[in-house]
């Protein structure tokens, strides 16, 4: 290995993760001091993709002028959360959708409306709009950085976070394409890495986890853990989702399953259709197939629903060409395909408050990396928590509320000095797999990690058995990143620490899921199917202490909130 | 495995493939100044190197076979009526 370069970066404020929750993070603190240095590091290209955000509908969810706050509040704790919200989070989130609204619009970022210029809406989903952008919104998020003089450095995957004196102070990683070590020191640092899906669902494949790991190694809380097992309907033979294609699923015998499984109207797929699924193939009643003729009856969220319904030649290309491969490459023809529960996954745990601060002094998490995190959804899986366009939305706008606080922590903080010792020690351990010529590659356990997270068995119908054999499982599979062998390529590295950090981020997930003794929302239990109020109005909380993961729980504080459930 | 066909004659070597590319497909040749895809295991079957392409010069093919994790493995679902490799 020929002598790697080094590089040390120094600035007011560190984002790490370029899509549209770092750009927007960024954009907005320029706009509030353009005097302070903001520099975005990221494992690709800051702003020519965005993660996910420029593979999906392109939806946002808005309460507009015409909604009612306290309507959609009850209508979510009722339906959605579970009352395992942050009820003050969720107003703050809520509230602030309509500013973030202004704010696109304001950045050259056009917004969908109707022809009277209000905020377009879907009939079905009476209480809040349901509109878009385009998907080239990444590149204007971009362009309005580079304009306002915020520097980027690109292909470069961060590992770890550097601490002094409990305080975050920056971040080291490595060149993914030469392996050049880089330092980054910083007076704020704003997390915004996305969410973990483990790579079981290809366009979602980008998020991996770093960022939570790096922050739950670095001790901050992880909140809501338990909730990170979202599932779409997917087609087998293209592995496609079918966004509200629980409503057009049969069983071999003929069986409609939404009639058992289903509420008779739900707002987005529920934790029911999934159980049903696994329940009828265990029947022997399986394979599950889904009925297109079906698809438009009941499904508020049908394609032409939000897909094509407004002009928006990007998203139509995108979705044009995704629809056509699929149709031509699929590899199920039969006129009622068959359909498997699709892992997404969505571990999005950072715990922060309502302005987006961990509990590290010096570092936020806004975007995918911290939505469950931050309490305002519940006991759902989130992003997107059941509402389509809240994933897009949250990101916005927890950039927009970490803007300032970020801001003002660097203006009144000193120069950063990092611990050289730490900054070594990490350095030796980020290139240390590189000293393995041989040895297993990290694809093989990384394959072993989906076939733990993604089965319904371990992140759908939960007991204390297969949680802890799936805890065992991840533990093993972690230590084998003590033996992969990147084979001497920068990428490979990659991967090495992408294992470590997804099979942490994996036993964060399943020590949540254990603690929480009891069935709520996306949360089932099938050894406690019932719902407790009694005893789990709490969160829980994951944290590492010394070297050990540590699980805890924290009362909600129900009583100070408007709502309260009605205990039986 | 999912294929990557690139038409290095249509190809200008604009980089725009390169830099949208979110999961590190592309390493970009500086001599010859084309794209190769060296990791398309990576490939989420995206497309968006392809619409990006101002010269349609490249065209994502998706192989739906790629290994999945099983869901319901008959050893554990013996009555399900799906063989899963």
């Amino acid at each position: 290995m020929a002598s790697l370069g080094e590089e040390v970066f120094s600035t007011d404020v560190l984002i790490i993760g370029g899509g549209p929750a770092g750009l927007i993070a960024a954009n907005k603190i320029k706009e509030v001091n353009a005097s302070l240095d903001v520099l975005i590091v990221d494992k690709a290209h800051v702003g020519y993709s965005g993660g996910k955000a420029n593979k999906g509908a392109g939806v946002l969810f808005v309460l507009s002028e015409d909604d009612d706050i306290d309507k959609f509040r009850e209508f979510h704790l009722e339906n959605i959360g579970h009352y395992l919200n942050d009820q003050e989070m969720l107003e703050i989130y809520a509230g602030a959708t309509l500013r973030m609204v202004e704010h696109f619009e304001k950045w050259g970022i056009p917004v969908m409306r109707d022809e009277s210029g209000k905020l377009a809406r879907v009939e079905e989903l009476p209480l809040w709009s349901l509109c878009a952008f385009d998907l080239d919104m990444i590149f204007t998020l971009r362009k309005q950085a580079t304009k306002r003089g915020v520097k980027t450095v690109d292909k470069t995957q961060v590992v770890e976070l550097l601490t002094k004196g409990g305080r975050v102070v920056g971040a080291v990683g490595f060149d993914i394409v030469d392996g050049t070590f880089r330092t980054f020191k910083a007076k704020s640092v704003i997390l915004a890495s996305g969410s973990c899906n483990w790579m079981v669902t290809n366009m979602w494949t980008s998020g991996r986890g770093d960022g939570i790991a790096a922050a739950y190694r670095a001790g901050a809380e992880m909140r809501n853990a338990e909730f990170s097992n979202f599932y779409n309907i997917h087609l087998r033979g293209n592995l496609s989702a079918i966004v509200g294609g629980q409503y057009a699923l049969y069983n071999n015998k003929g069986d409609y399953l939404a009639d058992k499984y289903c509420a008779d109207f739900e707002c987005d797929i529920d934790i029911g259709i999934l159980i049903g699924m696994e329940r009828e193939v265990i029947k022997g009643n399986g394979p599950i197939r889904f009925e297109p003729s079906q698809y438009f009856l009941k499904n508020p969220l049908a394609a032409q629903g939000f897909l094509f319904k407004w002009d928006r030649p990007v998203a139509k290309r995108f979705w044009e060409t995704l629809f056509a491969k699929e149709g031509r490459y699929n590899i199920d023809h039969a006129p009622r395909p068959e359909v498997i529960p699709g892992f997404i996954g969505e571990c999005s745990c950072v715990r922060v408050d309502h302005s987006m601060k961990t509990t590290l002094e010096g570092l936020w998490a806004v975007g995918d990396t911290s939505h469950s995190g931050s309490a305002w959804a519940g006991a759902v899986a989130a992003p997107p928590g059941r509402i389509r366009g809240a994933a897009l939305m949250y990101t916005a706008v927890s950039a927009l509320l970490a803007a300032t606080p970020a801001a003002e922590h660097a203006t009144g903080s000193s120069e950063p000095h990092v611990d050289r010792k730490q900054v070594e020690r990490y350095r030796q351990e980020i290139y240390a797999p590189m000293k393995r010529k041989k040895g297993i590659s990290p694809r093989e356990p990384i394959f072993e990690l989906k076939e733990v997270v993604a089965p319904p068995r371990y992140s759908i119908r939960k007991s204390k058995e297969r949680l802890e054999e799936a805890i065992a499982r991840v533990r093993h599979i972690g230590e084998q990143s003590a033996e992969v062998s990147p084979a001497d390529d920068w990428h490979m590295l990659g991967l090495c620490h992408d294992l470590k950090n997804m099979a942490q981020c994996a036993e964060i997930y399943f020590n949540a899921a254990l603690l929480r003794t009891e069935t709520r929302g996306w949360h089932y239990r099938e050894d406690f199917p019932e719902r407790d109020d009694k005893n789990w109005l709490k969160w829980t909380i994951v944290k590492r202490n010394d070297q050990s993961m540590v699980v805890a729980t924290e009362d909600i504080p129900i009583e100070t909130y408007k709502s309260k459930p009605v205990l039986s | 495995m999912h294929q990557i066909a690139i038409d290095m004659d249509k190809c200008t070597g604009c980089k725009q493939c390169y830099k949208t590319c979110y999961v590190d497909v592309f390493r970009w040749d500086e001599a010859l100044k084309r794209p190769i895809a060296k990791y398309p295991e990576e490939c989420a079957t995206c497309n968006w190197c392809e619409i990006t392409c101002p010269k349609n010069a490249i065209e994502v093919v998706p192989d739906y076979h790629m290994p999945y994790p099983r869901y319901y493995p008959k050893v554990l679902y013996p009555n399900t009526h799906e063989e899963q490799d």
